[in-house]
């Protein structure tokens, strides 16, 4: 990390955060897109896909590890909310006794997640904004 | 607009450095002056080390300023080019950039401030 860089850390902070909810986001949108999905690829119903953050570290000139950031350390399927089944013979995904596993998607669930995420990302980019005007005041320091 | 920091950014860097070449010399000339004075030799000499580790930090921080400023010059090209997934690093970067060379420009303003205060005194 050069000495500008270091100047602006908390600008790339801000923006990590900002690409680590667009993540987010983009989950949230991939879900409810899926919410009927019945047959994947790998076969069976559609599985709800959660978003792990973990800090981005950055090697300081000690030699120490030191947080610049976060990132989106994995998205993995959620395994742990059961599937719900319904009975539809008529369906093709339907097994031999009739019944279809559908995704465990709850939209109601990812419309608060989606407030959530947004929330966080405005936040960031009110951090953001904070640092440029925090810069531009120490320029016009200078300018005087 | 990003095209413009970056065009700026270049042309500015040849200013500023051609105002540190001016202000080396003058330093120099001033050096070569007090050197002839018995006495102040010794004083000069440390003077004009601490005037040139000066300069060289300046320079220093101006070309890692210009490094910064060519970086984002090629990235609207990548974010057309679509090898860019995230747009907010780009803005960032455009960002810093700015502010960088906002803050160079304006130490060099100062810089040619001094020198020119400099050349007004009378010997």
């Amino acid at each position: 990390m050069t000495g500008f860089d270091k100047l602006f850390s908390g600008m790339r902070a801000a923006s990590s955060g900002m690409a680590a909810e667009h993540v987010r986001i983009d989950t949230v949108a991939k879900n409810i897109a899926n919410a009927n999905t019945t047959n994947v690829p790998g076969g069976g119903p559609y599985r709800r896909q959660l978003v792990h953050f973990a800090p981005l570290l950055s090697r300081a000139m000690n030699g120490k590890d030191e947080v610049v950031g976060v990132r989106v350390a994995k998205v993995v399927d959620d395994m742990a909310t059961p599937l719900p089944r319904i009975f539809d013979p008529a369906h093709a995904d339907a097994d031999a006794q009739g019944y279809v596993r559908l995704p465990n998607v709850n939209t109601v669930m990812e419309m608060a997640d989606l407030i959530t995420a947004t929330r966080a990302y405005e936040a960031n980019v009110t951090a953001q904004e904070q640092f440029i005007a925090m810069a531009e005041r120490a320029l016009r320091l200078i300018q005087t | 607009m990003i095209q413009g920091i970056g065009s700026q950014g270049s042309s500015a860097l040849a200013n500023i450095e051609a105002a540190l070449k001016a202000h080396s010399v003058a330093s120099k000339r001033i050096e070569a002056q007090l050197a002839n004075t018995a006495g102040a030799a010794a004083g000069a000499s440390t003077q004009a080390t601490a005037g040139n580790d000066f300069t060289k930090a300046l320079s220093d921080g101006l070309r890692e300023a210009n490094t910064g400023v060519n970086k984002v010059e090629s990235l609207p090209n990548e974010l057309v080019k679509g090898s860019v997934a995230d747009f907010h690093e780009v803005a960032a970067q455009v960002k810093q950039a700015e502010l960088t060379f906002k803050f160079a420009l304006e130490i060099r303003n100062k810089l040619i401030d001094a020198y020119r205060e400099t050349m007004r005194m009378s010997v």
